[in-house]
């Protein structure tokens, strides 16, 4: 017995000891995160945010970029300008930048590289439709709008903005050998498609400053598990998690980022005309009023959010705290509206279930809730190939739905409000808010904000949507420096983790 | 045995062309607007339409099943739909881990139930009682579930082994080791249960069987006895255990492949079915049926090796 114990001791303490090994290594020069989706293409042209921003930012720069918060800095363009009417952008091109394939940057590259981004039919060209011409002028890049376009700096911020190699513009082999002037360079040789991407430094980056470690390693963890067990167990120093998991992992020592990018709640999609009852904005006020947010908060995801009635984020210039309790929960105050409405015997609406992304619970929720108010809710059960495109189709007078609340308030706008925006699936129009949208894209940048809250205003009291709260999202880390979460993104920006 | 072992293999070609063609059409009722689900939420529907056609999606499914049988019977399963690479370049290098975890642990829980099994035939006592216990832990507790209570002890608590991540035996054995313990034990718990129980019933069958007093009557030593033709006569059914928990075993290292981030075939088929990435959900329908033909045709081969009475049929 004392054998086994001397042993045991042995075994453990060398145990810890690989333990401290392990750790030290992790925290040295190498940079491990966990991302939570592989890419689908690693060319420039087909760049991604959210969960896959950083397989691009490791390899690419980017025409501009963000701080934490949102704010636009210089990347690869050092100055930009709008003319009076704001339809002509000029941006000046740094100097000096190589790609990690032996060419210069210079104005015709960033020229060929946005023409791809809008043309080549990947996640980036809906953010470059308004421009229509792209020059270069010596060394700055002048872009011709069709029209204004308030929230195209934002976009070139992100992925649109994206600048590779014109060597590997079009290549087919782009997708899996990237060529940029970032700090890193994919290590082929040592990565595993779908599971783990590594790259090393670029001896030749031009922003070595702020480049803090010598190595990246991007691991794939789809399963909320793996990705918990690889933070607690140090083999990662960063990652984005599920609320589930958050208490555990601060339980491990770990720290959190934590931002407030989407928002859950019912999307309203038969808006015009009066073939639903949605259509009239008494019921949709009643539904926002039948629905205790904080309890559903607490009891759906654990209070990881904020109730909120807006769509708006706090990251919006439209953003307004009174509208975060605009439609306080009754029941007898959802029936007096209910009884105002043209359906003061109730209704039918059809909606879409999908219980494998949004599990059972909260359509009994939605069903019991909207009962109690005489809507009568007609489900019908959707699989992941068919719930985005029906809803798209117009099958659905409404929907639960998580969306990405994007701090840019231009591309809200244009993805959820305007006629023809893609989840505006009615068309749904209201010549007030058709108005003031003119108005901001129009208007100069000290205008905007009180243009945002006059369309916010709008769209809270005629109850454009259902949201119920906005999500929190925990980007876990230790032994790295995160300032804050990423305003408008779900991950931490790589050039912001320090 | 050459007759047997053609009409098996032209069985076995016969069956992967109709578990492709179902499997195919299963997915193609089933895939709903893959391009959306590719270009994600903000897709215009110009570009929705463009990528159907760039896939081929928008011809009839019988010209795309054609297509990509054409492909298949080469063994190229074309382009993956959410990926980079083609499905070739991630499948093969994830179906050698997958063989690699699922083959190390058919060894491991061969030779322990093996021995235990036999132990507890011939012993009774507490070596069968362990024996009895094991089959009850190994048919109660899912192979997942044993995963979670390995990495937190084993990876997180007394960091000995990797919690997540797969490294190749030639980058590193030591490492190799590290990754691939914990996987295997968990994926191996339930095989051992079910294996050394059927090694347990065999032998004890075989042992009260009449050549075997014969034998001792002529004057062989039990432990001869046992070893060499007990073992023998009881090892048919034993590998027919096996087998199956190695068709089973492939199934089951999905889920703990999933939780310990092997880069195998687990996680690819969740993430290539969550996407409707057809191409690569194929391939690894295709692959997985060889696998199990084929080790179903090595079973009864050696079933036959082991036991001349066994006719091939």
């Amino acid at each position: 017995m004392k054998s086994f114990k001397a042993l045991a001791a042995v075994a453990i303490a060398a145990a810890l000891a690989m333990g401290s090994v392990t750790g030290a290594g992790a925290a040295g020069k190498t940079l491990s995160l966990g991302a939570i989706a592989k890419p689908v293409s690693l060319a420039a042209d087909q760049a991604e945010y959210g969960n896959r921003a950083w397989f691009y930012q490791a390899v690419y720069d980017s025409l501009l970029v963000k701080a934490e918060d949102g704010t636009l800095k210089a990347g690869l363009a050092t100055k930009w300008s709008y003319n009076a009417l704001q339809t002509q952008l000029t941006l000046t091109i740094r100097t000096g930048v190589k790609f990690t394939d032996g060419t210069a940057l210079n104005a015709a590259a960033v020229v060929k590289n946005i023409i791809a981004n809008r043309d080549k039919n990947g996640p980036t060209a809906n953010y470059l439709a308004s421009v229509k011409q792209v020059v270069a002028d010596g060394n700055n890049v002048i872009l011709g709008l069709k029209a204004a376009d308030p929230a195209l700096l934002d976009y070139l911020a992100n992925t649109a903005g994206t600048v590779g190699a014109p060597s590997n513009i079009g290549k087919a082999s782009a997708a899996t050998s990237p060529i940029g002037s970032g700090p890193y360079i994919l290590d082929k040789a040592k990565t595993r498609a779908g599971s783990k991407y590594v790259y090393t430094a670029n001896p030749n980056y031009w922003n070595k400053a702020n480049r803090k470690y010598d190595a990246l390693v991007i691991s794939i963890y789809e399963d909320t598990t793996a990705m918990t067990n690889a933070l607690k167990s140090g083999a990662i120093q960063g990652g984005n998690v599920t609320t589930t998991t958050v208490n555990t992992l601060k339980a491990a020592g770990l720290k959190m980022a934590s931002g407030y990018v989407d928002a859950k709640g019912i999307y309203f999609s038969s808006r015009s005309g009066s073939k639903s009852c949605i259509s009239d904005v008494n019921v949709r006020r009643a539904i926002n009023t039948a629905f205790d947010r904080a309890a559903m908060l607490q009891s759906l995801d654990n209070g990881f959010g904020k109730v909120t009635t807006q769509y708006f984020s706090t990251a919006s210039k439209g953003y307004d705290t009174a509208f975060d309790k605009k439609y306080a929960y009754s029941i007898d105050a959802a029936k007096a509206l209910m009884a105002k409405s043209s359906f003061p015997n109730g209704c039918t609406i059809t909606m879409p279930t999908f219980a494998p992304y949004f599990g059972e619970a909260v359509y009994s929720i939605i069903k019991a809730q909207l009962g109690k108010i005489g809507v009568t809710v007609k489900e019908i059960e959707e699989t992941g190939g068919t719930f985005i495109s029906n809803i798209l189709g117009g099958k659905y007078d409404a929907y639960l739905m998580q969306f990405e609340r994007a701090g840019n308030s231009w591309q809200f706008l244009n993805f959820m409000i305007t006629k023809g925006a893609t989840f505006n699936t009615d068309n749904y129009e209201e010549a007030t808010v058709t108005k003031l949208i003119a108005d901001f894209a129009k208007a100069s940048a000290a205008k905007q904000p009180a243009i945002l809250k006059a369309i916010n205003t709008e769209l809270v009291n005629n109850a454009w949507f259902c949201p119920w709260y906005a999500l929190q999202s925990n980007f876990a880390y230790k032994g790295i420096v995160v300032k804050s979460a990423q305003a408008g993104n779900i991950i931490p920006f790589l050039y912001n983790i320090k | 045995m050459l007759n047997f072992t053609l009409r098996r293999v032209f069985n076995g070609i016969v069956m992967m062309v109709a578990v492709s063609f179902l499997a195919y059409f299963l997915l193609y009722i089933g895939a709903g607007n893959v391009a959306r689900l590719i270009l994600g939420l903000e897709a215009t529907p110009e570009q929705i339409n463009e990528l159907n056609e760039q896939l081929g999606l928008n011809r009839p499914f019988i010209e795309q099943f054609l297509t990509w049988l054409s492909g298949a019977v080469r063994l190229d399963f074309g382009a993956s739909w959410s990926m980079p690479e083609t499905v070739n370049e991630v499948l093969f290098p994830r179906l050698g881990v997958t063989l690699t975890i699922v083959a190390l642990t058919t060894l491991v829980a061969a030779i322990i139930a093996i021995v235990l099994g036999t132990l507890a035939a011939i012993h009774g006592g507490f070596v069968d009682r362990i024996v009895q216990f094991l089959g009850l832990i190994g048919f109660a507790v899912p192979g997942f579930l044993v995963a979670f209570f390995l990495v937190t002890l084993f990876a997180i608590q007394i960091p000995i082994f990797n919690a997540v991540g797969y490294t190749d035996f030639s980058e590193n054995p030591s490492e190799w080791a590290k990754s691939i313990t914990l996987p295997v034990a968990a994926l191996a718990l339930s095989a051992l249960a079910a294996v050394a129980q059927q090694v347990r019933g065999s032998v004890t069958d075989a042992i009260n069987m009449d050549y075997v007093r014969t034998l001792r009557a002529r004057g062989l030593s039990f432990n001869r006895v046992v070893y060499k033709h007990v073992l023998r006569n009881a090892g048919g059914p034993a590998l027919s255990i096996l087998g199956v928990q190695f068709v089973g075993m492939l199934g089951g290292s999905v889920l703990v492949e999933q939780i310990f981030a092997i880069p195998g075939l687990g996680p690819y088929a969740v993430s290539s079915t969550a996407v409707s990435d057809i191409p690569a959900v194929m391939g690894l329908v295709v692959v997985t049926a060889l696998v199990v033909i084929v080790v179903n045709l090595i079973i009864d081969l050696l079933s036959a090796a082991l036991n001349p009475k066994v006719r091939l049929s």
